[in-house]
């Protein structure tokens, strides 16, 4: 996995190359700007980006990097933002164009290595990573929750784990169920929903988010 | 000679000395028996305009006009020697005689705050020459007693005359009698114009002074081109039959009496209206057109009105400036608790717990890794109540994504359902998103709190000029605007925008906060 790191805080760049080198990751090069991060990127192909939301020279530099980075380089390289807002709103612009190769993760994650690789690995591989908390966020609104009403406590779960993007297995690991119950769990949630399953696991990722955040 | 009188640092020593004079002259007259009720109107007169010019001098310092008025006292008096029977005074009363013309003149031209323009200073100048050459010639070129053989001389001569010559001095007489007479009329017919020329308003406070100098200078024209008609032709201009000549000679002094009423009703109107306004107002005709003048005039008509406005207007700012610096002081102490209660809280929490793992360490490797947890742990909520407080400072989003964006977080954060509707294109001006932001946040705050409703409907769209902003929802009303400090805040806040805000909150109907801020 050839990784490219941008960020313009070196200590969260060093914590980030460390994490990932020590994931068995080859980091390709490092940025500290948004513009730097395009070059590099249009010159090496990496299989991965990390990207700082907020870099130089504007504040949404970093997110319009990623966007562009999507829109060029889509299935080939993926994009994973760090992010220190909870903002779902920030993943549904990533997302926008189709949840295959994205992520987006709050800094604090950068805490948690297994967690950062993990979420690197899926997205370098064109799956999605979204923070558990972005999407706690997203399920917590009221309207949402008005709507999740038909879904039983650990249905809901299942979906929140399903937005972060993880793959049926994923999810059983997680909450320690074999992947057969998560299968037929999924299978319910869409039906109650009246969600339309796709075998893809990023497209479920996308219909799941969508569904989550329509409002009203 | 205005200049000089204006420069006069007490003004009861001229206007004393100027009521003095005129009993003092008219004192004469009567010791002289000239006709009593004559010299007693005509004292009368004198002192009256003694007293308007001290009315005048005293109100506006500044102003010409009463130094003018007491000056034309003096001189009314002056001329009023030519009935007395004294050597020399009566010569000097007949040379001087209507030299206040002169200070009227000057009024008429500028009352009540005019500068003299060049034309009309070459005219006050001429009529001044004119006085001069006139009173020169009837002081040093004859003695009417010797040189009309028909003059009632009783014992009177004229101890000045040293040429007499009765040609010359009748032509000096017509010449500077035909001068004074077309200045005098010009000079009329110019402030006659002035009067005519001002607006409605303007007329009104000037108008009684300007009608009795044009009064006054149709007389002054009329009395020169008699004396310049009778020297020239031996004839009087208008031959009154001799039993209206006592008629007429009250009427003319009855006349000339309406001048001095007319400039203490101008003087006093002046005071009443206000002086700034009638300088104001004269100033503009100078300098504005008619229509500026008209507009300045209204809007000064409804001083008073503007002026409750103004000043309601200025509490309102002042009560709103302090509630933002107090909002702004608030919202600082906010902060420093937040901070302070929190992570600073978090980070002490995780520096004990550093040295706890420290001294593990050394005694207990096994509890090492628990230690390290809990600073992991501290450390994540540190994170996440910094990451709340920079949000609650002021969201990144907003700045980042734009207004709709933003809104769509806060309709989510809504612990109400909230159904948004947002329509815009593009990105507004910062201060128009934040404002907005602001008051979405905190109208869904205030529905959550203390609406008691199950849903609120947020609609937000750009029109032409503005964008507008309501905020709905189901909930049991009767919102006091008054009472959160927060409407008073977001009111502050869209007035600061220039935007408009209402509130509708009927009992049991729900409430509706309706905002628009203007956005070019």
């Amino acid at each position: 996995m050839r990784v490219i790191v941008a960020d313009d805080s070196a200590v969260i760049r060093e914590g980030v190359v460390r994490i990932l080198t020590a994931g068995g990751a080859t980091i390709a090069g490092q940025a500290r700007t948004a513009d730097e991060l395009l070059a590099l990127v249009d010159d090496l192909m990496p299989d991965l980006a990390v990207i700082d939301i907020r870099m130089p020279p504007s504040d949404t530099a970093g997110l319009q990097a990623a966007v562009r980075i999507r829109e060029v380089h889509r299935g080939r390289v993926g994009v994973l933002v760090l992010s220190q807002f909870l903002e779902p709103e920030y993943a549904m612009m990533l997302l926008a164009g189709g949840s295959g190769g994205v992520g987006y993760l709050l800094k604090d994650r950068v805490a948690d290595a297994t967690e950062l690789l993990g979420s690197a690995q899926r997205v370098a591989a064109g799956g999605s990573a979204i923070d558990p908390a972005v999407v706690d966020e997203i399920v917590r609104g009221q309207s949402t929750q008005e709507r999740l009403s038909v879904l039983t406590p650990r249905e809901r779960q299942v979906m929140a784990l399903v937005a972060e993007g993880r793959s049926n297995r994923s999810v059983g690991e997680h909450l320690t169920i074999s992947v057969k119950t998560v299968e037929a769990q999924v299978a319910t949630i869409f039906s109650k929903l009246g969600l339309e399953e796709h075998p893809d696991d990023n497209r479920r990722v996308l219909a799941v988010i969508a569904y989550l955040d329509r409002r009203a | 000679m205005t200049l000089a009188l204006k420069g006069v640092r007490n003004p009861w020593l001229p206007i004393g000395g100027a009521a003095g004079f005129v009993v003092v002259t008219h004192y004469v007259g009567i010791a002289a028996e000239a006709p009593l009720t004559f010299l007693i109107i005509d004292t009368g007169i004198g002192l009256f305009f003694v007293t308007v010019g001290a009315i005048a001098w005293r109100r506006r310092p500044t102003s010409r006009t009463g130094p003018l008025l007491v000056l034309s006292a003096a001189l009314w008096s002056l001329g009023s020697y030519g009935p007395t029977g004294f050597v020399p005074v009566w010569v000097i009363g007949f040379a001087f005689e209507r030299y206040y013309d002169i200070a009227l003149a000057l009024l008429a031209l500028t009352f009540p705050a005019d500068r003299l323009s060049r034309v009309g200073r070459m005219a006050v100048w001429g009529l001044g020459g004119a006085f001069l050459l006139r009173s020169g010639g009837r002081l040093l070129l004859q003695d009417p007693p010797r040189t009309y053989p028909d003059f009632p001389a009783d014992g009177l001569f004229n101890p000045f005359a040293v040429l007499e010559n009765r040609a010359a001095f009748e032509t000096v007489e017509a010449l500077s009698n035909a001068t004074i007479a077309i200045l005098a009329i010009a000079i009329a017919f110019v402030a006659a114009r002035r009067l005519l020329r001002s607006p409605s308003l303007t007329r009104s406070v000037i108008g009684p002074v300007l009608l009795g100098s044009v009064v006054a200078m149709l007389f002054a024209s009329f009395d020169a081109a008699e004396f310049a008609w009778t020297t020239a032709t031996g004839t009087p201009l208008i031959s009154v039959p001799e039993s209206l000549s006592g008629f007429v000679d009250w009427m003319i002094l009855g006349a000339r009496a309406t001048v001095p009423v007319a400039f203490l009703i101008g003087t006093l109107r002046l005071r009443s209206a206000g002086s700034p306004l009638a300088t104001m107002a004269s100033r503009l005709e100078r300098e504005a057109s008619p229509g500026d003048v008209d507009d300045a005039l209204a809007a000064y008509i409804e001083n008073d009105q503007l002026a409750t406005l103004l000043s309601a207007q200025l509490a309102e700012l002042r009560a709103s400036r302090a509630r933002i610096v107090a909002a702004g002081d608030a919202e600082r102490r906010r902060i420093e608790r937040a901070l302070h209660d929190g992570a600073q809280q978090h980070l002490t929490g995780v520096a004990i717990r550093l040295d706890e793992a420290r001294r593990a360490a050394e005694t207990d490797p096994a509890e090492v890794g628990k230690r390290l947890e809990e600073i992991a742990a501290e450390l994540r909520d540190a994170m996440h109540e910094l990451r709340e407080l920079a949000r609650g400072i002021h969201p990144a989003i907003l700045t980042e994504a734009g207004l709709g964006p933003a809104l769509n977080t806060l309709a989510r954060r809504s612990t109400v359902s909230v159904e948004l509707t947002v329509t815009l294109n593009g990105r507004m001006p910062l201060p128009t998103e934040v404002t907005a932001y602001y008051v979405v946040a905190e109208a869904l705050t205030n529905v959550a709190r203390s609406a008691r409703a199950s849903r609120a409907w947020v609609m937000v769209g750009r029109d032409q000029t503005g964008l507008s902003i309501r905020v709905h929802d189901d909930g049991i009303g009767g919102a006091d605007p008054q009472a959160g400090s927060g409407i008073a805040g977001l009111q502050d806040r869209v007035r600061a925008l220039d935007g408009r805000f209402s509130l509708d909150s009927p009992s049991g109907e729900g409430t509706t906060l309706e905002v628009w801020l203007p956005c070019e």
